[in-house]
């Protein structure tokens, strides 16, 4: 049982839809990433020892660090958008204004969290 | 822009199914969440994160506040840290967060499985009929929804009640 999509995949991969697309798939991204490493956290807290260690090493890392705080914030910030739209259809009138506001309050923030956690990895 | 929505409210929806439960559910963890973790970031403002830790540290236990996390951390006790008050936060917003993201990933493979169900859905026609304005989202279809059906769809976007226009 494929999938039926009557465009192949690379078509699907080129495919940039309106501002939603990117927001929906870096969600989606963001989710998933969530759900997979911290599910591999905790197990890996669990597990203790040599192995456990190793793994959780790997979580500290500045460059691990980077990404899964992408996942977190983005994933936080856009699921606070979809929220108050959905609960509030009456704004869907105005989600691109949203999705605006969404990146001039996320782009902030990351920048900043990604220069702390840089930094603090080049001080030691 | 000034345009009147036609959006339909939350009660002419009607939550009638465990889909649609738990699309609700979905928001209301996240609210939910966003709660737990604000005040776990309060929490540890009070018990001193001003003076001992540095900002990743205080998101470390914000995102998730439970001791383990400031353990490694910078502080002369973490008996404050450990309170019953605290391990009750943590497990809560650790079920919460299992209950939304088990239930977002069973979204995630859903999507990607085309089954009998997601075939009743083979046409962007079938989707919109009883919709006599096609919204500009419609573009999307084109790659993603041809295997869903509509309430489906709405959950794929968080552009839910558009689909809901009548
Ligand atoms: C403050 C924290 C969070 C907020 C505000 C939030 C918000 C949301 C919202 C609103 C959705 C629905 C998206 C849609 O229907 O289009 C969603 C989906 C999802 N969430 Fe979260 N969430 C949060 C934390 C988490 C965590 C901790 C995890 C992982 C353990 C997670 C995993 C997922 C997954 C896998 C999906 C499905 C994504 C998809 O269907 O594309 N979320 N989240």
């Amino acid at each position: 049982m494929g999938l039926k999509r009557d465009v192949s995949l690379s078509a699907g991969l080129r495919y940039r839809g309106p501002a939603a697309y990117l927001t929906y798939i870096l969600h989606r991204i963001g989710g998933l990433g969530m759900g997979i490493f911290i599910a591999v956290h905790i197990l890996a807290s669990f597990v203790g020892g040599r192995f456990g260690g190793i793994l959780n090493g790997i979580y500290e890392n500045w460059a691990f660090q980077i990404f899964i705080f992408f996942c977190a914030l983005f994933h936080a910030i856009n699921g606070l958008r979809i929220t108050i739209l959905d609960l509030f259809p009456k704004l869907l009138d105005y989600h691109v204004e949203a999705i605006w506001i969404e990146w001039a309050v996320f782009i902030p923030l990351f920048g900043v969290s990604v220069f702390v956690i840089v930094s603090t990895a080049l001080g030691g | 822009m000034a345009k009147k929505s036609r959006t339909l409210s939350l009660k002419e929806r009607g939550l009638t199914n465990f889909e649609a439960i738990m699309w609700l559910f979905t928001r209301l963890s996240a609210l939910g969440m966003y709660a737990l973790i604000l005040f776990a970031l309060i929490g540890a403002l009070v018990m001193g994160a001003r003076n001992n830790m540095n900002f990743a540290d205080v998101m470390r236990w914000a995102f998730m506040p439970n001791v383990s996390h400031v353990q490694s951390t910078d502080l002369q006790s973490t008996d404050a840290w450990a309170t019953p008050l605290w391990r009750l936060t943590a497990s809560a917003l650790l079920l919460l967060a299992a209950a939304h993201g088990v239930h977002g990933l069973v979204v995630i493979a859903d999507d990607y499985i085309a089954g009998a169900r997601a075939q009743h859905c083979a046409s962007v026609e079938h989707c919109f009929s009883g919709c006599d304005e096609p919204h500009g989202f419609v573009a999307h279809l084109d790659f993603v929804n041809l295997t869903m059906d509509d309430r489906r769809w709405t959950m794929f976007h968080g552009l839910s009640s558009i689909v809901y226009r009548r």
